[in-house]
């Protein structure tokens, strides 16, 4: 044991002292990621901003009554002549055409395929606002023919949305911090990964370090751990500035979702925390032992940092498993807690949204140790391979 | 002490090892003289249980390499050529993780390095490894390979490409090992290093050792007056 902790404690005491590691490990978690999404979530803030200042533009043709009905709805009319061909050309967000048969009117609301998200705003806002339009004609008909318009009070329909206020967005930070997770402590420290194995090849003390008394497979068990520590320190970095530069634009920057300050769904105290802990230690045990093996295998660092990118690969599949989770707004499934590597973004999702089984988290945690001992085998099995020792 | 055995080893179609017998004594400098990819290093590999060997067998310290092989890296200092130290520990704390590995207490390794950096001029121990010149580096090697004091000691081309007065100190510190009664094995291809420190030397040469004797014994049976070309002449028969 102490030979694993002498290995351990080596490992951990060069990567801190190691510029590159600093700075990948834990001064651009720090700081780009607070940058990246404060900047997102500003310049979207922005966008919402100006939308709600300019207000919509619309293509009119039609009658002067339904043009003054969405001009007093504060959309900017322009009458034309070839609706379809403005909204085309992005000359209007929106484009509405009023026909006028003997028996009704026809109202068709023109969108592009191509509009963005601007155009599909106007298009709801419009389609919103067209149903009191139809009311009021019709109130408009039946007093031309006498008959009192409280018929619309025979039924009224209204919405009423229970459980806490914008619930959702918890679902939606879970799913968030389970794939920022996923990225940073799998693929994420790479650097640390290629050191580990590749590094003491190139630099030529592997050789010296197998002729010393420890046995291979403490060897690889203390870089193992140091680079599980360190994997998890800096994804936990990761997670923690993500996670508050998230919640405070969500709250601070107004992009229109009614958020404030103090939106008990967004708090991630207490338990949101802990997920991560876990989840961070748990990725980084199966994580950390994928490194090494791929490391341990690579010629020099060059080629471990070539094997260890194309590892990111490994997890698409995983983020579209965990997709549907996020639409139903509901828990992982359970057997996701069986599965190693994506245990981890279910653990953390499932505590962050409050659904908290700790049976099921200890038996990811055992599932994810036993498979990270495997793998820490077959790196201690390689290591007495010459084939891979001599790899150079 | 070391015995080797009919020690062969193959690299796919290569055969680096046909069959390799030699023994080092203790209180002795053994070199292992031959050209380059006359199989210094792979004798060198096995005998640190780096690599195995395919048939033969070889001895450390009265330990199997195979076998025992735990063991033989307890009674074993070994400086492999190319070397490099962890550059971003101080040469104390590469001194100190080695002598961890080998399961030396602290104080005794605190002890056995200030002897150890006195008799080879070491007064940079506190400084990272990255800042070391060459010479200064394997110095350092030279401390890590023997603070666990082992029986048995390995160099592999220890002063290649150093300075004088690092050659200097590395050959203060070959002859000061074997004086204490420690069996050294020491490979080079400078011919006039192993005149000067090899007690007995073995001419190794495409993977079988063809010549042995003292360097005087083989400038004397080659009828050369140096060791170099007692050796140039062996090697081309």
């Amino acid at each position: 044991m102490k030979s694993i902790f002498a290995v351990m404690r080596k490992e951990i005491k060069e990567a801190f002292r190691d510029r590159r590691t600093l700075i990948m490990s834990v001064l651009l978690p720090a700081v780009l990621v607070p940058a990246i999404v404060l900047g997102i979530f500003y310049f979207e803030g922005q966008s919402v901003k100006q939308e709600t200042k300019s207000g919509y533009t619309v293509a009119f043709q039609g009658s002067e009554e339904l043009r003054s009905f969405l001009a007093n709805a504060n959309l900017k009319v322009i009458d034309s002549k070839d609706v379809s061909d403005m909204v085309l050309q992005k000359k209007a967000d929106v484009g509405v055409v009023e026909e006028q048969t003997s028996s009704h009117s026809q109202i068709t609301v023109v969108t592009s395929f191509a509009s963005g998200s601007k155009g599909e705003n106007a298009a709801s806002y419009v389609n919103g606002i067209l149903p009191s339009y139809r009311e009021l004609r019709i109130k408009q008909y039946l007093a031309t023919k006498g008959i009192k318009d409280d018929v619309f009070s025979l039924v009224v329909v209204q919405s009423k949305q229970v459980g806490e206020p914008n619930a959702f967005l918890k679902f939606m930070l879970a799913y968030i911090v389970s794939l920022v997770m996923l990225s940073s402590g799998f693929v994420g420290n790479v650097y640390l990964g290629t050191d580990i194995g590749a590094g003491e090849k190139e630099r030529g003390t592997l050789e010296s370090l197998l002729a010393t008394p420890v046995s291979r497979f403490h060897i690889a068990m203390g870089k193992w751990l140091a680079l599980a520590v360190l994997n998890s320190i800096g994804t936990l970095i990761t997670l923690l500035s993500f996670t508050f530069s998230y919640t405070y634009a969500l709250t601070n920057f107004d992009l229109g979702l009614g958020v404030t300050a103090g939106t008990s769904a967004l708090s991630i105290w207490g338990s949101g925390i802990w997920a991560m802990v876990i989840g961070a230690i748990l990725l980084s045990l199966t994580g950390a032992a994928l490194q090494f093996i791929i490391s341990i295998y690579s010629r020099n660092m060059r080629e471990a940092q070539l094997y260890l990118g194309q590892m990111g690969m490994v997890i698409l599949p995983f983020i579209f498993v965990l997709i549907p989770s996020l639409t139903n707004a509901t828990a992982m499934p359970t057997w996701l807690y069986f599965v190693p590597i994506v245990n981890a973004s279910a653990v953390t999702y499932n505590v962050i949204i409050g659904n908290v089984v700790w049976p099921l988290i200890g038996m990811a945690f055992l599932i994810d140790v036993v498979v990270a001992i495997i793998l820490a085998l077959v790196v201690s099995k390689f290591m007495n391979k010459e084939s891979v020792i001599l790899r150079i | 002490m070391i015995e080797v055995q009919n020690l062969q080893k193959h690299f796919g179609n290569v055969e680096a090892l046909k069959g390799v017998s030699f023994n080092c004594k203790s209180g002795q400098v053994t070199g292992l003289l031959g050209p380059n990819g006359a199989g210094k290093t792979t004798t060198i590999r096995i005998l640190s249980t780096i690599l195995k060997p395919i048939s033969g067998s070889a001895k450390v310290n009265g330990f199997d390499v195979v076998k025992d092989a735990s063991k033989v890296r307890s009674s074993l200092g070994v400086v492999l050529e190319n070397t490099g130290l962890y550059r971003r520990l101080t040469g104390d704390e590469n001194v100190l993780y080695f002598a961890d590995l080998a399961g030396v207490s602290r104080p005794e390794a605190y002890k056995r390095m200030e002897v150890l950096y006195k008799l080879l001029e070491i007064d940079y121990g506190k400084r990272q490894a990255g800042t070391y010149s060459k010479g200064m580096a394997q110095k350092l090697n030279l401390v890590r390979a023997v603070i666990h004091d082992p029986p048995v000691l390995i160099l592999d081309e220890p002063t290649a490409g150093l300075d004088v007065p690092s050659t200097l100190a590395v050959r203060t510190f070959v002859k000061q090992q074997r004086d204490s009664g420690k069996t050294v094995l020491f490979s080079t291809h400078l011919m006039n290093e192993a005149e000067l420190l090899c007690d007995y030397v073995y001419i190794i040469n495409l993977g079988s050792i063809v010549a042995e004797g003292s360097p005087e014994e083989l400038k004397q049976r080659t009828q050369s007056n140096s060791l170099e070309e007692a050796f140039m002449k062996v090697v081309k028969q």
